[in-house]
């Protein structure tokens, strides 16, 4: 089986109103992306959240290379989270989670 | 670095929790609707709030009275689109800075109207706001909207922005998050940064010069009055 290439995005989510957990923020992204493009390329996208801080709303998602840009449009596009007005911001992308820290 | 045209706030409170949002996201100024008596302020270091007025005229008598009067209090004026004359005399004005694709119309932007724009530097505008607030078939639809218009001002040569139309502050988004909303609006990655940063920043630049007291038309500026020496 042919290895799938990763990228890392790192981003902020900006709230207004109560912490957003990982899950719901998790559950919400994929939801956003199934309803965008489909269940294949939500499957395809190989989404995982590498981790979270749920105070600063700094985390960091992992997806297939090929899938990056939908992920993205995915998040930012998402409104809100259980009556939390939030905006997603991407702020670095990059093939290894080393390098999002340069 | 980029500029958010289209602010569409409806009290003059949340001006300041707009621009601590758009002070997080890297945004250097937005444009605000009729919240504002001046053309342009400084409300924060680099951050500048601009005064836009939309015309919402169904006439082209109209329309061109209430532009007559607003030009010189506003930064940004713009046109929805809608009835067929009256965009196609706003895509030809100079005056005019954006035309307004509005989803829940019918009325969609037309080749001929596109030529026309992009000779005039009319700029088609393209509010991300209800992308955000709507899911679904409804949201399909939109995009639908939107991926037209874009078409169509791309294939005429017409310039196109993107704006939030937010109307709470976090409705706002980053300039990385809008261009990657104008790629899947059918943009390329170059198109859509140049729909979100130099575009915007360009008008602005050009209405500033326009504002400025001595501004008589486009190369033309009044350098000295007959009684001063």
């Amino acid at each position: 089986m042919k290895k799938t290439r990763r990228r890392y995005l790192l981003f902020k989510l900006h709230r207004e109103g109560p912490l957003i957990e990982e899950k719901q923020l998790s559950l919400t992204i994929w939801k956003s992306l199934l309803l965008l493009y489909g269940e294949i390329q939500a499957a395809d996208s190989k989404l995982y959240m590498i981790d979270y801080n749920e105070s600063t709303g700094e985390g960091i998602l992992q997806c297939t290379l090929h899938s990056l840009q939908q992920v993205i449009a995915a998040a930012v596009v998402i409104g809100e989270i259980n009556g939390t007005a939030v905006s997603f911001e991407p702020k670095k992308t990059s093939g290894t989670i080393k390098g999002l820290n340069r | 670095m980029s500029f958010d045209l289209g602010v569409l706030a409806t009290d003059v409170s949340t001006i300041d929790a707009f621009g601590d949002i758009a002070s997080k996201l890297g945004l250097i100024g937005f444009a605000i609707v009729g919240l504002q008596s001046e053309p342009f302020k400084t409300i924060k270091e680099n951050l500048q709030v601009c005064n836009r007025v939309i015309l919402h005229g169904k006439s082209i008598i109209s329309v061109r009275k209430q532009i007559d009067k607003t030009r010189r209090k506003a930064m940004i004026v713009s046109v929805p689109l809608r009835s067929i004359d009256v965009v196609n005399w706003a895509a030809e004005d100079n005056r005019v800075d954006l035309l307004t694709v509005d989803p829940t119309q019918d009325n969609r932007l037309r080749d001929t109207t596109a030529r026309l724009a992009s000779t005039a530097n009319t700029y088609l505008e393209i509010q991300i706001a209800p992308l955000l607030k709507s899911s679904g078939l409804t949201r399909s639809k939109i995009l639908k909207s939107y991926r037209e218009s874009v078409s169509t001002a791309m294939d005429a040569g017409m310039g196109i922005v993107l704006t939030s139309g937010a109307i709470y502050p976090m409705g706002l988004r980053s300039s990385v998050a809008m261009a990657h909303i104008g790629i899947l609006l059918g943009m390329d990655r170059a198109y859509a940064n140049c729909a979100v940063s130099s575009l915007p920043m360009s008008i602005i630049e050009k209405n500033m010069k326009k504002l400025q007291p001595g501004f008589v038309s486009n190369g033309v500026e009044l350098l000295q009055k007959g009684d001063e020496k």
